[in-house]
């Protein structure tokens, strides 16, 4: 049944995942959020969420649980900006750390440290994808550190949300990304 | 060479999509109806917004000018904007005048006079003249409404029937549970301020502090930067200056203890960070910030950097250690040091006697370790439930419980009685107020049961709102003394006090 539904939610943004039948790396799922998805398609796709936070004059979150999680935290969390209904970033939260380096490929990937890398107190590995996406694996110092939350966020939100991530608001897609 | 162009796209992109309204405006992040006891500490905080520089701040509570007391302006950046905002504190004040207190605040934002007010009710609170003190034990099931209490009474209170198993007679019951014996019963309405489904964290601050706030916050209001981390789900550790700069409001125990001389304590079959147990004597707008909660429980903030507590007994562990903790501190060797017992086990547990502090963490993880978000250890570690601790067989369709080396577990009661032993044994034979609490299972937007005996228990009957409880719980304390003397009895031969339940 949960799976069904996880797929249900995926259908829109990666069609071709649930209709051939890939199983993809479990942590791969929130790649398929494109970040253009409306609220609408969102919730066609994955139901009504089990709480929405409408109180922000400036965001709305929606939150989900399709995984079993303890009952403080929820497996997705959906930030959609009021003014305009765009949707900024979905976190994915895991109970159990997972493996994340077939997300982040070598090359590809950077990692940076808050508040600097001489005494971190938080590092995040993170991937630039093509568009206006951004991968980040919190408290990952290396491609193979396991991690309990990931987060796809648009690129041009990442200076209000993490400031301290050295990373332009905007980037040229490389020709091996087009 | 980088820097530069970083900035200007930063700002060419997050102005247009994250500015609001431009007009300069001013906030006191008090909620709308904010509610005090005389003398309970609360973070006075202003917000002002859109403004160039913030000057001319006047600050008046009633007749009182409370304007010296604030910083001055600091620059910040609220609501996740590029406006230029400001923030002015006057940290831990209170009110002594009781009836409705008009929190007026006014400034000059960039030229502009900008103004807020807050009504804020102030209660009446002091202790019987005559020296009688009561004490408090406020029994948490956490979640537990009606379903959970009605199956309780099913499985444990049904009678035997001609074939040896448990059944109904006539739908009847020979016993009760205890909490259904307790002479007076209410309902609690437990909403947040934002969330008619609440969690441990918001519907606790009601109760521990009389106030109302948002979800996952512990003793705090909401304020302008919690957009960088309370809706998007990135608390962690970059956002801790924004998720523990919440205006905070005292607690019942940090104020008993703080201005009365009242003994303190928790017990927990859960994580004594979980929210639940936090809320006694910790503050911070995100529950999860457990190594920061435990801190607090050394050096509690409301009480000038003493510990919050006599006595802290439950699971938890990993909180307290070096290894999962990123700023090294190991809590355990600190309690210690305070002149706090350190107990791992039940046998140990019992071992203890008379008045002297105790910390009992009865299971931690085998491998300490801080999550992804280094604002908490990997493992949230609960007690293991009673059934297990009884040796008791479970079905084959469940897993088998994991002890992990933590086999010498207290049972719930023990742990109570052992904190009251405790509690009620200091050489200076003062008073106490302490929280038990367990765990069931769901959040619920439905209403709780309430139930209480003792002293003032008639104050808990019919439908009340959850901050109310606080109030309750203190005019219990404040009323009428005739009684007093019973109150001692009962506590010296039943171990359990007149009592407040929930």
């Amino acid at each position: 049944m949960r799976n069904a539904v996880i797929c249900g939610a995926l259908l829109l943004a990666a069609p071709h995942a649930c209709l051939q039948g890939q199983t993809a790396l479990p942590v791969a799922e929130i790649l398929r959020f494109s970040l253009t998805e409306t609220a609408a398609q969102i919730a066609r796709g994955m139901g009504q969420p089990v709480l929405v936070n409408d109180t922000d004059p400036l965001f709305r979150t929606w939150y989900f649980q399709t995984d079993v999680l303890d009952s403080h935290d929820h497996s997705h969390v959906l930030l959609f900006r009021k003014s305009d209904g765009a949707l900024l970033s979905v976190t994915r939260n895991y109970h159990l750390p997972v493996r994340v380096d077939a997300l982040f490929p070598e090359g590809r990937s950077t990692v940076h440290y808050w508040p600097d890398a001489e005494k971190p107190q938080l590092s995040v590995l993170v991937r630039e994808y093509d568009g206006d996406r951004v991968l980040l694996a919190m408290g990952a110092a290396r491609r193979t550190d396991p991690t309990t939350q990931v987060m796809v966020i648009r690129r041009s939100a990442l200076p209000v949300f993490f400031p301290w991530l050295p990373i332009t608001a905007r980037r040229e897609v490389s020709s091996a990304e087009r | 060479m980088r820097i530069k162009p970083f900035l200007l796209s930063c700002a060419w992109l997050a102005a247009p999509l994250f500015a609001q309204g431009q007009a300069p405006s001013l906030r006191i992040l008090l909620p709308e109806r904010t509610r005090l006891l005389q003398g309970q500490q609360v973070d006075l905080v202003l917000e002002v917004r859109n403004a160039s520089a913030v000057s001319n701040l006047k600050v008046m509570a009633g007749d009182v000018d409370l304007t010296a007391k604030f910083s001055r302006p600091a620059a910040a950046q609220l609501d996740c904007d590029e406006t230029s905002d400001w923030v002015l504190r006057a940290d831990l004040q209170s009110f002594g005048t009781v009836g409705t207190v008009k929190l007026q605040a006014t400034a000059s934002a960039g030229g502009t006079e900008v103004t807020d007010s807050r009504d804020v009710l102030v209660r009446p609170f002091s202790l019987p003249a005559d020296g009688v003190r009561r004490n408090v034990i406020l029994f948490i099931g956490d979640a537990m409404g009606t379903a959970y209490r009605d199956a309780a009474r099913l499985v444990s209170r049904s009678t035997l029937d001609a074939n040896g198993k448990n059944a109904f007679r006539e739908g009847f019951f020979d016993d009760l549970l205890e909490m259904d014996k307790m002479p007076v019963s209410g309902m609690s309405m437990t909403y947040g301020s934002d969330s008619i489904v609440p969690d441990s964290a918001n519907t606790g601050t009601a109760w521990a502090s009389g106030n109302k706030s948002f979800l996952n916050a512990v003793n705090t209001f909401g304020d302008g930067t919690d957009c960088r981390w309370r809706f998007n789900g990135a608390a962690n550790a970059a956002n801790l200056p924004s998720i523990l700069d919440n205006p905070r409001v005292e607690t019942l125990w940090e104020y008993l203890r703080r201005l009365h001389g009242y003994r303190t304590g928790i017990v927990t079959t859960a994580d004594v960070t979980d929210a639940t147990p936090a809320v006694q004597g910790s503050h911070s707008g995100f529950r999860q910030t457990r190594f920061e909660i435990a801190r607090q429980y050394l050096e509690n903030p409301m009480l000038n950097g003493r510990p919050a507590f006599d006595v802290i007994l439950g699971a938890g562990m990993d909180q307290f250690t070096a290894a999962a903790r990123p700023d090294g501190r190991n809590l355990l060797a600190e309690f210690q040091s305070r002149g706090y017992r350190l107990v791992t086990t039940a046998t140990a547990l019992k071992g203890l006697s008379y008045g002297q502090p105790a910390l009992g963490l009865f299971k931690g993880s085998a491998s300490p370790a801080p999550a992804s978000d280094r604002i908490r250890s990997a493992a949230d570690v609960n007690m293991d439930v009673a059934y297990d601790k009884l040796g008791l067989a479970r079905p084959a369709s469940e897993p088998a419980p994991s002890f992990g080396g933590y086999t010498d577990q207290p049972m719930l009661d023990t742990m109570t009685g052992k904190a009251i032993e405790i509690l009620s044994s200091s050489f200076g034979n003062q008073p106490f107020v302490l929280m038990v609490g367990f765990r069931t299972g769901d959040h619920t937007g439905s209403s709780v049961p309430v139930t209480a005996e003792g002293a003032g228990a008639f104050l808990f009957m019919g439908y009340m709102d959850q901050s109310d409880i606080f109030f309750k719980m203190a005019m219990a304390l404040t009323g009428d003394t005739a009684d007093g003397d019973k109150l001692v009895e009962l506590l010296q031969s039943a171990k359990y006090p007149k009592s407040v339940g929930k």
